[in-house]
């Protein structure tokens, strides 16, 4: 949480996220064009907001690509109103300062949000523990009763593929493990494969943050770096509460959301 | 333009008569809604107010449509912050739709003029409130957040 307050207070690296907030993505060059800072300067900036997890890096060949990561920033937000327990309590107000368009962002973490953002962000609160939690993410002992049936398979090790397996062996989605810190954070590539409107589709970006809250657990799942609004971001749209929901009422009671399967 | 406005759906294991009871009885509602009573008639034009376990008044509202078990609409003003208390009051809507053994419960918070105080506030205190409402509903025991643990 240190390294978070300390990258935020620099003008520099605020104005870094700025100009990823405008748009993610971004290559050195790129924005080093955008900003009065030397190239030095802006590889340093970046290092210390990638340290404290507020951007994170693609490469594809020789391009290294930087996405703005709002959700230490929203977990901040969290704690303290969290802490002081009260309704709808915005105590950071005070503290954000020039952090105005991140916050801003976070507001896209509403569920279906009616702005078209090109990113989908859900939070469900869980009454259990981050391990739990993580194993009902990770293995398809779980997966299958809250995932559209679905029967996920990976080693969960970076690098790793990924599958979502249909019961009858066909695949509904694949992707490769980009992050994988237990019971923590999950990142991963996903390509929509269940039927013919999303199998075009390229590859977005999960990620699924686990925070513990006592004998409960916050999940935040984004799903990002969408081409448009295509038809796997529809679906996601869509799809994602019944999801999440499936796996709330499978980890509090021990039953399906819903019992036919 | 797009007006803002927040919209979460829920899919709970309920009926929609369990579901109405949970958001319009003050002895459930003080188990998911930070601890907050409701107190209303809950006829159209009758106030709605949510009042903390000190019986401070933090959301004060208005009832403007009611069919009973299927949708809820009203006024909300959140009056325990000074800034919000400013805006002029929003509008919330709850919409239960049966689907076989689950409700699916539809949340829409909207008629806020810009991105006011309120409109950013409420993005984030939803959220623990739906998912509260949820445990409640499904296990029969409020789900109470703790503390985060100390900085890693």
């Amino acid at each position: 949480m240190e390294l978070i307050f300390k990258a935020l207070a620099g003008p520099s690296r605020r104005t870094l996220l700025d100009r990823l907030f405008d748009r993610d993505g971004q290559t050195l060059g790129q924005l080093c064009a955008q900003v009065a800072m030397t190239r030095f300067g802006v590889m340093k900036h970046l290092r210390v907001l990638e340290a404290a997890g507020l951007v994170t890096t693609r490469r594809s060949g020789r391009e290294k690509f930087h996405y703005l990561n709002p959700v230490p920033i929203r977990l901040l937000h969290d704690r303290w109103i969290t802490k002081y327990a009260a309704p709808w309590a915005g105590a950071l107000g005070d503290l954000k300062g020039g952090l105005e368009e991140e916050t801003m962002s976070d507001t896209r973490l509403a569920g279906v949000h009616a702005e078209p953002a090109l990113r989908h962000i859900q939070q469900i609160h869980i009454r259990t523990s981050p391990e739990r939690l993580w194993e009902a993410i990770t293995q398809p002992s779980f997966t299958r009763d809250y995932f559209y049936g679905t029967l996920v398979d990976s080693t969960w090790r970076q690098g790793a593929a990924l599958v979502y397996r249909n019961p009858d062996g066909t695949v509904a989605a694949d992707g490769t493990v980009l992050e994988a810190e237990p019971p923590r954070r999950l990142v991963h590539s996903f390509s929509a494969l269940w039927d013919d409107a999303v199998t075009p589709d390229p590859a977005h970006r999960v990620t699924w943050t686990i925070e513990a809250m006592g004998p409960v657990c916050k999940l935040t799942v984004e799903h990002e770096g969408f081409a448009g609004e295509t038809a796997t971001l529809k679906s996601v749209q869509g799809g994602l509460s019944f999801i999440l929901d499936g796996l709330k009422t499978l980890l509090e009671t021990g039953q399906p959301l819903m019992s036919a399967r | 333009m797009n007006q803002p406005k927040h919209v979460y759906e829920v899919y709970i294991r309920t009926t929609p008569e369990k579901l109405w009871q949970a958001i319009t009885r003050p002895e459930m509602t003080r188990q998911f809604f930070y601890g907050n009573d409701v107190e209303s008639d809950w006829k159209v034009g009758s106030s709605v107010r949510h009042k903390g376990p000190d019986g401070k008044l933090n959301l004060d509202g208005k009832v403007l449509e009611v069919v009973p078990q299927r949708k809820l609409v009203t006024a909300f003003c959140a009056v325990h912050d000074a800034e919000c208390a400013k805006d002029r009051p929003s509008r919330v809507t709850w919409e239960i739709e049966p689907r076989g053994e689950v409700c699916k419960l539809t949340l829409t918070h909207d008629d806020f003029d810009g991105i006011t105080k309120t409109y950013k506030q409420v993005g984030q205190g939803w959220n623990p409130v739906l998912s509260g409402l949820k445990t409640l509903l499904e296990t029969g025991k409020p789900m109470v957040i703790g503390p985060a643990p100390a900085a890693r």
